[in-house]
């Protein structure tokens, strides 16, 4: 192979080439600078207050100290993956989300398809799903803990039919008991844009399916959840986030130091920053990023492949 | 194979909006019927009560003789072939012809017999490999008439399948689709807002408004005796002129009075005219009917002419009314140009007799309904807009 062929066939961009083509057409020039007006400001908010904290986070998790700091590489990440508390809390969280956002999904799903259906007081059934997300969580945790402290009303209740006391937020029950509770908040908001996906599915598709003989199983599965696939990606990301924030919500339960089972991330990272670590508290911080990020690149694929044909 | 009853099917939808209202009619076995209407109208309603796909409030749906009012749509043992031809955008053209088949799990190698057999017809066996996207309209329209007759069912059932195509394919596909009923031998049921696509694919139209039978009949009873204003205005490009007139018995033969015109009726049937006698009616006349140049005519000033192509649409006005007439070019040709004129060219024009259509303007029906030998059984319903 020639000199120049091997160049033909390794080409690299003509950087300069290129800059001088698109400065040579001004209105593509002009375009670009008119939507960078426009992008500007959230641009350089996201820059300010996302990026370049984050990147600090990056700094301080291979660093050893705030001042005088040195370049410890991994020795952060040990340390975190060597330390109790963060395991309890990393096998709490992941607990939590991987039952709560599941749940949240299919039973939005279930409640979207059951007001799908002709069923009387539809719109009453809706504005009931809906109601918890305008009430302020404060609030709500206050009723939460009237309900299930251990002279609660729940166990008051129990006592009628002879049962004993359970102190529901420090036994194994905790855990279903937040879990009840960020269902409650969020079925409501997904159970709405579920339903505005099935509204989104052409009819005629499901009318041919049910003229051509497929069972209603059938057109859940191959047909209605194809065209839901997006929502379900959407909600699952949407709840996946809203589970990372159930800390809020236990805080307020149940205060800095829960019940183990209660101990989350952020409870964690929380602790960390109040004694000033900051060193285990940036790589807990990169860590959760890094999987979160996975967890969601994972989902995208899934999605990606399964509603490939169905959209646009 | 089958015939289809459907006795006094009324539809009210939900929010109270009565849909179609009282629909009798008998289709015969492998009958081709064409609803046709204004949008509205509901021929869409009553194909998908047919199907199943909506409920029937009040009446009787039989096919092949079998009460179906209550029977679920897969098991009616029809087709339907949609407008935005609903093929499922996940599956291959295979598989999209193969799915009524695959759902009522017939043996794979008979799935694959029929599948080709359907392509073969509808000259898609190349695609089968393709998903919908990759396709064009035409092709897409195909495909889900393949999947209609790969089955094989007793009745089709077609709502509006050659809208979304251009004017070329849809002429094209229009007589396939004719061929398609001879081939398939069975009974379509076919919905447009097309009156041309009705007139040449039907073996009887249904003419609908508002939720009413106006018409059942051959095209060319449609066509040529039209039951009120509504179907005569309706069925026919360019549209039947209507001129108001006035009818007096002159000589003992009825007349019509245009302004200062005087037309003699030739009626086959007796409209009971009473001497001195002045009954307003509407006259109706198309204008492929319209003669011109006759010694005996009505001199009619040419105010417009448009060429359609191989005719020219004369407008002519008529004492005080407007009249169309149709033409063959080589005669407008003969017109002197009209820029050269102060004075509008003239043309004498003669209605003639046997192709008047006399309507009584209070209750819109055609004088053949109304003092005609046949009994009328449709219900008339009078709606001015």
């Amino acid at each position: 192979m020639t000199k120049t062929n091997l160049k033909e066939k390794f080409h690299k961009p003509d950087v300069r080439g290129r800059l001088a083509a698109w400065k040579a057409q001004p209105a593509k020039r002009q375009d670009f600078l008119r939507s960078l007006c426009f992008l500007g400001p959230s641009l350089l908010g996201v820059i300010i207050f996302f990026v370049v904290p984050f990147l600090v986070v990056v700094y301080y998790s291979v660093t050893d100290g705030s001042s005088d700091a040195n370049f410890v590489f991994l020795d952060n990440f040990i340390n975190l993956f060597h330390n109790g508390a963060f395991h309890i809390a990393a096998k709490n969280t992941l607990k939590f989300s991987f039952t709560a956002v599941p749940l949240a999904v299919i039973l939005a799903i279930v409640l979207a398809l059951l007001l799908e259906a002709r069923i009387p007081m539809k719109s009453q059934f809706r504005t009931f799903f809906l109601s918890p997300l305008v009430v302020p969580v404060a609030s709500v945790v206050l009723i939460w803990q009237v309900i299930f402290s251990y002279n609660g009303t729940l166990n008051q209740f129990l006592a009628v039919f002879g049962a004993d006391k359970i102190d529901w937020l420090k036994s194994d029950y905790c855990m279903l008991v937040v879990t009840v509770l960020f269902l409650w908040k969020n079925l409501g908001y997904n159970m709405i844009l579920f339903m505005s996906g099935l509204a989104n599915i052409p009819r005629e598709l499901l009318e041919v399916a049910n003229v051509e003989g497929a069972s209603p199983v059938y057109c859940f599965f191959a047909i209605k959840m194809r065209y839901l696939s997006p929502t379900v990606l959407f909600v699952t990301i949407l709840s996946l986030i809203q589970s990372f924030k159930i800390f809020r919500e236990v805080y307020l339960l149940t205060g800095s130091y829960p019940y183990d089972g209660l101990y989350m991330l952020q409870h964690f990272m929380n602790n960390t920053f109040n004694s000033l670590d900051y060193q285990k508290l940036s790589a807990a911080a990169v860590v959760i990023a890094l999987f979160m990020v996975a967890l969601i690149a994972i989902l995208f694929a899934v999605e990606d492949r399964f509603g490939k044909d169905v959209e646009g | 194979m089958a015939g289809l009853t459907l006795k006094h099917i009324k539809k009210i939808y939900d929010n109270q909006v009565v849909a179609v209202e009282d629909f009798c009619m008998d289709i015969a076995d492998k009958e081709f019927i064409v609803l046709v209407g204004p949008s509205g109208c509901g021929k869409s309603t009553v194909l998908r009560m047919i199907a199943g796909l909506e409920e029937i409030t009040e009446g009787e749906l039989y096919i092949d003789g079998q009460y179906m009012n209550d029977v679920e749509p897969k098991d009616r043992d029809i087709s339907m072939v949609f407008q935005n031809y609903a093929l499922f955008p996940h599956m291959t053209v295979y598989d999209n012809i193969a799915f009524g088949l695959k759902r009522r799990k017939v043996p794979k190698n008979e799935i694959d017999k029929k599948v080709r057999e359907a392509a073969e017809i509808l000259q898609i066996s190349e695609l089968l490999q393709r998903k919908p996207k990759a396709l064009s309209g035409g092709q897409r329209q195909r495909v889900a008439i393949g999947r209609a007759i790969v089955r094989q069912p007793k009745v089709y059932l077609m709502d509006e399948p050659l809208s979304n195509l251009d004017a070329k394919l849809r002429n094209q596909m229009r007589s396939e689709l004719k061929k398609l009923h001879k081939q398939m031998n069975t009974t379509f049921i076919y919905v447009t807002h097309d009156q041309t696509e009705a007139m040449t694919l039907g073996d009887r139209i249904v003419v609908m408004k508002k939720g009413h039978i106006q018409q059942i009949g051959t095209p060319h009873e449609v066509f040529d005796h039209p039951r009120n204003l509504f179907v005569a205005s309706f069925i026919g490009t360019p549209q039947m002129n209507f001129i108001d007139v006035m009818l007096v018995l002159e000589n003992g033969m009825p007349t019509a009075r245009i302004g200062a015109w005087h037309i003699p009726l030739e009626l086959p049937m007796d409209i009971r005219l009473t001497e001195g006698e002045e009954r307003p009616a509407v006259l109706g006349i198309r204008p492929e009917y319209v003669e011109i140049d006759e010694p005996d005519g009505i001199p009619a000033p040419v105010t417009m002419q448009e060429l359609m192509g191989s005719t020219v649409q004369l407008h002519l006005a008529l004492g005080g009314a407007e009249l169309i007439a149709m033409v063959p070019v080589a005669f407008a040709d003969t017109l002197p140009d009209q820029e050269e004129f102060d004075e509008p060219v003239s043309v004498r024009v003669t209605l003639p007799g046997n192709h008047i259509q006399l309507f009584d303007p209070e209750s819109k029906l055609n004088y053949e309904v109304i003092y005609g030998e046949e009994p009328d059984t449709l219900p008339n319903v009078i709606d001015d807009e």
